[in-house]
């Protein structure tokens, strides 16, 4: 993942739109922001890029912080 | 009743057998650990007097993190006492404060002020400590009132 995208760190979610032109990265960050309890949930963000761009629509947070483990590069 | 008398018999021969074990768990409950959530910690990232401030983040179940820690231990050791402070923050699991943060604690006899952020909004509280910081740890800050300089394994 490094040396294509620069992932850093695990877990490291990358959002990728294939297009004319090559792949593009929508979205870079964390699955949701709640890494501990799955129910308190209140922002899916991959969930929300990937639909948005099913939609054909800008991917509305294309970045957030997560901590994460640095990755060996 | 007689189910229970019997249950609580066999708890405590249990009990008797391994009273290594015993000890060992009810001391890893009784090891305080400050847990502060990020408006808490701020505080510690941001004392003006004149100690300097070794700030590092980390967690047990960060590897690069781990091979850091002996380092972090020996400065502690050797300038407390120069006015340097060294803080080790750590970000493991809650639910793991007790089975892994606890006993690695112990094990590796760690030294340093340790305290637990438990805060998951890292994605507000990250850029709060460096703007520049993609939450990828171990991270270190060291400041004093002055200056504050930022370290990583790959400077990011």
């Amino acid at each position: 993942m490094y040396p294509q995208f620069g992932a850093t760190k695990t877990p490291h979610i990358y959002v990728v739109e294939k297009t004319e032109k090559g792949n593009v990265i929508k979205y870079i960050g964390a699955i949701d922001d709640n890494y501990q309890d799955a129910d308190a949930v209140k922002s899916r963000y991959v969930e929300a890029a990937v639909n948005a761009l099913l939609k054909g629509q800008e991917v509305e947070v294309k970045e957030t912080k997560a901590i994460g483990c640095s990755i060996k590069v | 009743m007689v189910c229970f008398s019997a249950c609580k018999q066999g708890n405590d021969s249990k009990v008797e057998s391994e009273p290594i074990v015993k000890t060992e768990e009810s001391s890893i409950e009784e090891i305080e650990l400050n847990v502060y959530n990020f408006n808490e910690l701020e505080p510690l990232l941001n004392i003006k007097d004149d100690k300097i401030y070794v700030i590092n983040f980390w967690a047990t179940w960060c590897a690069p993190c781990v091979k850091e820690l002996p380092y972090f231990e020996t400065l502690n050791e050797t300038y407390k006492s120069k006015n340097v402070e060294v803080i080790l923050v750590s970000l493991d699991f809650p639910k793991q404060y007790d089975t892994k943060l606890k006993p690695f604690m112990v094990k590796h006899k760690l030294e340093s002020k340790i305290v637990a952020l438990d805060d998951v909004d890292s994605n507000t509280w990250i850029p709060k400590v460096d703007k520049n910081w993609s939450g990828a740890i171990p991270r270190t800050i060291i400041y004093n009132k002055r200056k504050r300089i930022y370290f990583s394994l790959f400077n990011r």
